[in-house]
């Protein structure tokens, strides 16, 4: 049997930050997601959902978590409707901020999930996670 | 006098195509786009406990069903809406038996081609989910089995390694180390891998970034027992490990493990 | 939110909880500057057990916290940091802190009371 479930958070201020990345730290412990899983791809949804907050305004966070017999798997597009990221590649590089932080974001989160994918141009920019692992 | 021929030829062609999915030990149908039945192959109808004229023109879920029925979820409603090839996995019942299925839904063109209906292919799978399952269970047995963290003394863990380490296994040790070191509030922990045969980068890697962890959560931890080979290995590699306790022996290990210890107690 | 900070003999003592919104973050950082300037406390121990998420935002207040007060005469240790936030850090680029550590606010406390000691020497 295969079930899927799926959740859109509104992006409008810093509190639905930790709204999202409390909603999908819940839904992966629902399928069964060890606590290592659950704080990797919450923290990378606190990084890229901050970024949304603080470049673009607002945006959508879209959470998809699904079992089947054999795996389970969650899915976060981040999406948002601002400037777009100039750069993309340097935006991936260690230490590269504009935003007086430590330049970790992007790539941080990078590292913690299994999937990650960009696209951005100005008026819309969406990331994609993915993170699955065997269902025991 | 050609057209003829040609024309014969694809009839013969249809029938000899029919017969091999009649043959094919898997489901073969087709639906137009409203689900109405267009085909189904002779494993289809056993599935189904029913003749092909029976089922012809109607409604595919009357026949079979699954979680996936007459919701956007069906993969042959979104082949045919996306024009592209989809396989899923899923359960379904028909002709009074459940089981296990791998689907492998596409769109149905006609001539011209344009999309006129779908075509799935449906493939018990319920030895391979029995396989898969036996598998699980023993890579499960293996993992509780293979990574014990043993509480030695007030402050120090030990998790002696054993057999080879791949990288799924080596997360299971770090987050049962690191987890081990805050449950048992140890300010050492040892780990000892005298009984790994190999190690290579990105086992080395996975060391490192416990060492790292493990001072952050401000503990700190010793590796013991690097053969030559393995040492051998990581220095050819050009592996860093100048930042973190290494000690020849396990025993050598535990006396140190003693000494951090016994100067924090102080 | 109202993150509270304890002064215990000349050791202050805070506890950061998880839902921490960015606003709170910023005001506790100055809170503690201020507090430690009021008292003239000589350490300062924080206090994270119930963080379960630190991403690189909240890194760096508690790192810049850090640095802040020792740059006031105070001496820092991060406390109770949970294994799986240790873990993520790390993967996500290990220097994001650079801070002594404790296990848990007990050995906290005693790596504070040890530092008083040595620096007296």
């Amino acid at each position: 049997m295969i079930e899927i479930s799926e959740i859109s958070i509104d992006l409008r201020n810093e509190d639905d930050i930790l709204i999202a990345r409390q909603t999908a730290r819940k839904k992966m412990a629902d399928i069964g997601f060890g606590s290592a899983d659950q704080t990797r791809m919450a923290t990378a949804i606190s990084e890229l959902t901050r970024n949304v907050i603080k470049y673009a305004g607002e945006g959508v966070c879209h959470i998809v978590t699904g079992t089947s017999s054999s795996e389970i798997c969650i899915k976060v597009e981040i999406e948002d409707y601002g400037p777009g990221i100039v750069d993309v590649d340097k935006a991936m590089e260690d230490g590269y901020t504009t935003g007086g932080g430590l330049g970790a974001g992007l790539p941080g989160a990078k590292r913690l999930v299994n999937d990650f994918q960009i696209e951005s141009q100005p008026g819309l920019t969406k990331i994609n996670l993915e993170m699955s692992r065997p269902h025991v | 006098m050609v057209n003829e021929n040609v024309s014969s030829d694809n009839v013969e062609n249809v029938d000899i195509a029919k017969d091999v999915l009649n043959q094919l030990p898997c489901m073969v149908m087709a639906v137009d786009l409203d689900f109405n039945i267009l085909f189904l192959n002779n494993t289809g109808c056993e599935w189904m406990g029913d003749d092909f004229e029976n089922v012809e023109g109607k409604k595919c879920y009357d026949f079979v069903q699954s979680s996936h029925c007459r919701t956007d979820n069906c993969r042959v409603k979104q082949a045919m809406k996306n024009d592209r090839k989809y396989v899923w996995r899923n359960e379904i019942t028909t002709g009074g038996k459940t089981f296990p299925i791998e689907y492998t839904a596409s769109p149905l063109r006609d001539k011209d081609g344009n999309i006129v209906g779908g075509v799935e292919y449906v493939i018990d799978i319920t030895e391979r989910v029995k396989i898969e399952e036996e598998v699980q269970e023993h890579s499960r047995t293996i993992m509780e089995l293979s990574t014990p963290v043993i509480k030695l003394w007030e402050g120090i863990v030990i998790l002696p390694l054993v057999g080879v380490i791949d990288t799924m296994r080596a997360q299971q040790i770090i987050e049962n180390l690191l987890s081990s070191i805050v449950e048992n509030e140890a300010t050492v922990a040892i780990l000892d891998v005298t009984g790994v045969p190999m190690i290579d980068t990105s086992v080395a890697q996975h060391i490192l970034k416990t060492v790292s962890a493990g001072k952050m959560l401000g503990a700190e931890i010793i590796i013991t027992g690097f053969s030559p080979n393995v040492a051998q290995t990581l220095v050819t590699l050009g592996v860093d490990l100048s930042d973190i306790i290494t000690c020849g022996s396990l025993k050598d290990g535990v006396s140190k493990a003693f000494t951090l210890v016994g100067r924090k107690l102080v | 939110m109202e993150i509270p900070i304890l002064k215990l003999k000349n050791i202050l003592l805070t506890s950061i909880q998880s839902d921490m919104n960015d606003d709170d973050a910023l005001k506790y950082q100055s809170d503690v500057m201020s507090t430690l300037e009021k008292s003239g406390a000589k350490g300062l121990v924080i206090d994270i057990t119930a963080m379960d998420i630190i991403d690189s935002f909240m890194a760096r207040v508690i790192n810049e916290t850090a640095r802040m007060a020792r740059l006031m005469g105070a001496r820092v240790v991060l406390c109770g940091m949970q294994p799986m936030v240790a873990l993520t850090l790390v993967e996500m680029g290990r220097e994001l802190i650079g801070v002594d550590t404790a296990l848990n606010l007990d050995k906290g406390f005693d790596k504070l009371v040890k530092m008083f000691n040595e620096g007296v020497d």
